[in-house]
């Protein structure tokens, strides 16, 4: 099948220092994979880089067989309306409230549905995150884990073809970061959308994750199922596939 | 030595390429304005949250700068009119000076040292905390989203308060005539209808228009090229006020000089 997502050669330096080198990434579609790496190997900007929102310095990025165009606006919101990312520092608008934040994505749509369908679907979305009275809070007055729920349930509530969540449980207790990893394996199982998420909890990962991608400092270093990994020649690949704090 | 001045031509050559690189980015991101404004294509709720915040920041300090300048301006003048009992040019002097020159420019600078300030911050830990990315992401231009309305609500906002600043620096004036010089208030507010300070007070609103601008376009550009973490916000925040306040002075000469 034709991948989704196809990185090659990528490369990015940040003030002289290179935080990409000569990376590669495919996702097949369909399925949800697992990024994990120690950390400042690259993760979050890989992923930043596969939701077109890091230009490399060099290489090329493919997302659904359409190669990325940066100078091309109209092209690149089209792929954007394909991609929806929770990001690891959340990236929640600090100017809305828990509704209008999970909203937005289906408020600012060209032809966004109709006011009742909004709610029900935010309503819904908030319910399968455990937040369901929260909807007219502000942000400050929630916790830092109840955040990232909100900021999953944006990630998640257009359906995108390609869902990207960097960290999704990162801060969460051990029983809602459960809940959340079974939560991220039910949406790709009823949208049968791609899914990739960065984490260290390899353990939960594994009971989602079809496929692992390991980073190490800007390079992607293995790609495959976690039984060969863990069995892999290189001490590195084996390390951070094995369990992790 | 000659090091030493090799080194002095590198700074100075280093300093030059930035101020290139900001006077062109600012010249891009002015460019996107207007073509995210005509024809018009840009967030309204945003646009009306940014004059009420704007409105509110800035009112309070602009009153007290204005009060303050009309009153020195006119304490500044009361020497030469006490001596020579030229009274009735006092509000002349103060009026003259005050709407075309001095008023446009500490209302600029006091409005870029709160509300550019706070912009610029503002839009960096957007940067930061990665809120324009998902605006991106969202399909949402960060120009007609974020900016637009920011360069309309301070452009506008700095237009009426530089109205209210007029008012009240003439009331500072009339007040400092009165407690300080002892001359009869009445006395200032007729020498003020007198002068004739119409053309002054439009060119001190044209510079507001023009001071609206610059700072709007100046504070949005240095907060959404925030590069690295906090600091890199606290630098940003810096590098805006300074520009702003050179864009102001830079500005106020083109619109005096156009203006004469
Ligand atoms: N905006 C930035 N400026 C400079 N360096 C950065 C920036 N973002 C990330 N880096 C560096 O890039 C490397 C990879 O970062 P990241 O992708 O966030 O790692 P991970 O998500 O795997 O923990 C790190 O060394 C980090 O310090
Ligand atoms: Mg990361």
């Amino acid at each position: 099948m034709e991948p989704v997502v196809e990185i090659a050669g990528v490369s990015k330096l940040f003030s002289g220092t290179p935080v990409l080198q000569d990376c590669d990434l495919r996702l097949e579609p369909g399925r949800v994979h697992g990024l994990v790496g120690p950390g400042g190997s690259g993760k979050t900007l890989i992923l930043k880089t596969l939701s077109t929102l890091l230009r490399p310095d060099s290489g090329s990025v493919i997302l659904f067989g359409t190669t990325v165009d940066y100078g091309d606006r109209d092209g690149l919101r089209a792929l954007r309306d394909r991609i929806g990312v929770q990001f690891q520092n959340l990236a929640l608008f600090d100017f809305l409230n828990v509704f209008d934040n999970v909203a937005f994505p289906l408020v600012m749509t060209p032809d966004p549905p109709p006011t009742d369908e909004i709610d029900q679907r935010v309503h819904e979305a908030l319910v399968e995150v455990g937040l369901p009275e929260t909807a007219h809070l502000r942000l400050p007055e929630l916790s830092g884990g109840m955040q990232r729920r909100v900021a999953l349930a944006r990630a998640a509530i257009s359906g995108a073809d390609l869902m990207v969540f960097d960290d999704p449980t990162g801060g969460l207790d051990p029983v809602f970061s459960s809940r959340i990893f079974v939560l991220i394996g039910e949406l790709q199982e009823r949208t049968g959308s791609t899914v990739v998420l960065a984490s260290h909890d390899v353990d939960r990962m594994t009971r989602i994750c079809g496929r692992f991608h390991v980073m190490d400092q800007g390079r992607r270093i293995y790609s495959g199922n976690i039984e060969d990994g863990r069995e892999s020649e290189d001490r590195r690949i084996r390390t951070f596939l094995t369990v992790e704090a | 030595m000659t090091r030493v001045l090799l080194d002095v031509l590198g700074t100075f050559g280093q300093v030059i390429l930035q101020a290139c690189r900001v006077v062109g980015g600012l010249t891009v991101l002015q460019t996107r304005i207007l073509l995210a404004m005509f024809p018009p294509d840009f967030d309204y709720d945003e646009t009306v949250r940014q004059f009420f915040k704007v409105g509110v920041k800035s009112v309070a300090v602009v009153v007290a700068t204005a009060l303050l300048t009309g009153a020195i301006m006119v304490i500044q003048s009361g020497n030469s009119v006490q001596e020579t009992g030229a009274t009735g040019l006092v509000g002349w002097a103060t009026g003259t000076a005050v709407l075309s020159e001095v008023g446009p420019i500490l209302i600029g600078l006091m409005f870029s040292g709160r509300v550019g300030a706070n912009n610029t911050a503002e839009l960096g830990a957007m940067v930061v905390t990665d809120q324009v990315n998902a605006l991106r992401v969202l399909g949402m231009d960060p120009v007609r989203y974020l900016v637009v309305p920011r360069f309309l609500s301070m452009i506008v906002m700095l237009v009426l308060l530089t109205c209210i600043g007029d008012l009240f620096a003439l009331t500072g004036g009339a007040i400092a005539c009165q407690a300080i010089l002892g001359i009869d208030q009445r006395v200032f507010w007729q020498s003020v209808l007198d002068s004739h300070l119409l053309d002054e007070m439009t060119m001190g609103l044209v510079k507001a228009f023009v001071f609206g601008g610059a700072i709007s376009v100046v504070s949005c550009y240095f907060g959404l090229n925030v590069k690295g973490g906090a600091e890199g916000v606290g630098r940003a925040v810096n590098d805006s006020v300074v520009t702003a306040a050179i864009s102001i002075f830079v500005a106020n000469f083109l619109v005096t000089t156009i203006w004469i």
